[in-house]
């Protein structure tokens, strides 16, 4: 047993230096100037060749009367862009119910202060009645006094 | 028998039951609350919600899944266990219709949408809400920091995971996508969208060993069934890449690849100047140590240019390795949970 954890650690150890000295190669290698020209030219040469095969791909189409890709994207593209426009008028809609909402609350918090307001007011009413009542028998008092006197 | 011969043997059996077909990703319960195009809103819902919900901006070329990968390494019921409720921006598929989107139409439209919906279905079920926190991962986390810049009034604490902002810091990546190496124009004229499967050996070509070393680990640990599983998941969802809208991608290299301008400023998106310094939230950004595509000093980068506090923390980790810590959902429940005014 001994031995195979031996092999086993040497192993790992033969891989982990291997890996240390591919890193460094590596490096070297991926900023390389010629790398990274080389990496631009073959990312510039797949893009172009994409689009002049799908141009040719479209002219094909376009000479069988039969709708390209670039003609089923559009369309992809217009449905897309409805489905913007639905989404943009229920932001709307969503938008304009906060503003109703807050309409709401602030129409029932007015009815509820409007309602209070009354309440204050029959109170003070009252009140102002209660001490008017209290002159008028005062003054009625005083007047019957007057009299006999 | 010895090791040796054990280790192959069982790599053997592994690679050859298929484990990358049969392996299943993103399998946390939850609904779809909002669709907008190809992206989708999800709404995880926690057993019992203990703070307000956290919005997750996805990076564009990949699936969401990446952090719901396994029920023992899933980020999101890491978060939902914590009491956060999530909601997931997932961009989707986007076709060749979205081709000629620019890319204000995913940050202005898009994502003011989608916090949009999310904070009116977070109200349903919590009505005092006003803010929601939020979480960008790589590029989405790059978006996501020019929209809550452009937006102060969203988000009340802003997570970055992995994040370039400061993309002249992004070591190899910036050297690559310079524009003496990298024709970016003649890409998209021709390519359309620019494809997952370029996006993807690019990156591994940013690391050439990663790849030698992803097998040698298969080798080596192949008799452990929670790397196994771990393993197919992660393969699963490294193959299923999404393309990058042309348009916005051309736009996107320009700026941010050979303006720098997140740092530098000058970038008028949609009309409207990128202006980080307006940003006044709360931000953590969570760089990845070993990290070859968002460097650690382009994530930490933010804290030059945002306009509010900032705290940076660096994990162990790569850029896709620091999703399946339990570093970082422990980092970001401790963020978001902390002593900040709710």
């Amino acid at each position: 047993m001994r031995a195979e954890d031996d092999v086993s650690k040497l192993t790992g150890d033969l891989y982990r230096q291997w890996e240390k000295s591919m890193e460094t190669w590596w490096d070297g290698v991926l900023e390389s100037p010629e790398f990274l020209k080389g990496m631009g030219k073959n990312l510039e040469a797949q893009g172009k060749a994409r689009k002049s095969y799908e141009e040719g791909v479209d002219k094909t189409m376009g000479d069988l009367h039969l709708p390209s890709r670039k003609d089923v994207i559009r369309l992809a593209k217009v449905a897309s862009m409805l489905e913007d426009k639905l989404l943009s008028v229920e932001d709307q809609v969503l938008a304009h119910g906060d503003a109703l909402g807050r309409i709401e609350k602030d129409t029932l918090k007015a009815r509820i202060d409007a309602a209070e307001a009354l309440v204050a007011v029959h109170e003070k009413l009252g009140a102002i009645e209660a001490r008017l009542d209290r002159v008028l028998s005062a003054l009625e008092s005083g007047d019957a006094k007057k009299k006999k006197v | 028998m010895s090791v040796v011969m054990q280790r192959n043997i069982d790599a053997y059996n592994f690679l050859a039951s298929e484990p990358v077909a049969s392996a299943r990703i993103g399998q946390t319960p939850h609904a779809i609350v909002a669709r907008a195009g190809a992206v989708t809103l999800r709404y995880f819902a926690p057993e019992k919600a203990l703070t307000r919900p956290v919005v997750i901006s996805m990076p564009l070329i990949n699936t969401w899944a990446i952090w719901d990968l396994t029920p023992e390494t899933s980020l999101i019921g890491d978060l939902l266990r914590r009491g956060i409720p999530v909601y997931v921006i997932d961009w989707g598929r986007p076709g060749r219709e979205s081709e000629e989107l620019p890319l204000s139409h995913f940050i202005d439209t898009v994502l003011g949408r989608m916090f949009d919906r999310a904070l009116r279905h977070a109200r349903t079920v919590d009505t005092t809400v006003e803010k929601l926190d939020a979480i960008g991962y790589c590029v989405g986390g790059t978006f996501l920091t020019v929209y809550v810049a452009r937006n102060p009034g969203v988000v009340r604490k802003l997570a970055l995971v992995a994040a370039p902002i400061d993309f002249h810091a992004s070591g190899r990546l910036s050297t690559w996508a310079h524009p003496d190496n990298f024709p970016v124009d003649h890409a998209i004229d021709g390519l359309g969208n620019y494809p997952s499967e370029m996006m993807k050996s690019s990156f591994a070509w940013l690391r050439p060993m990663g790849q030698a070393r992803k097998w040698f680990a298969v080798w080596e640990r192949a008799g452990d069934p929670a790397f196994r599983k771990l393993w197919a998941s992660m393969e699963r969802w490294s193959n299923d890449a999404v393309d990058f809208p042309g348009e916005a991608y051309r736009e996107y290299v320009k700026r941010c690849y050979f303006d720098n301008a997140m740092m530098k400023g000058g970038w008028i998106l949609g009309g409207t100047p990128v202006d980080l310094t307006k940003g006044t939230c709360p931000l953590l950004a969570i760089a990845a140590k070993d990290d070859h595509i968002a460097a650690p000093a382009s994530v930490i980068g933010i804290s030059k240019v945002w306009g509010g506090p900032v705290e940076t923390v660096t994990m162990k980790g790569g850029h896709v390795g620091i999703s399946v810590t339990s570093a970082l959902p422990e980092t970001l429940a401790k963020f978001f949970l902390g002593s900040a005014p709710q």
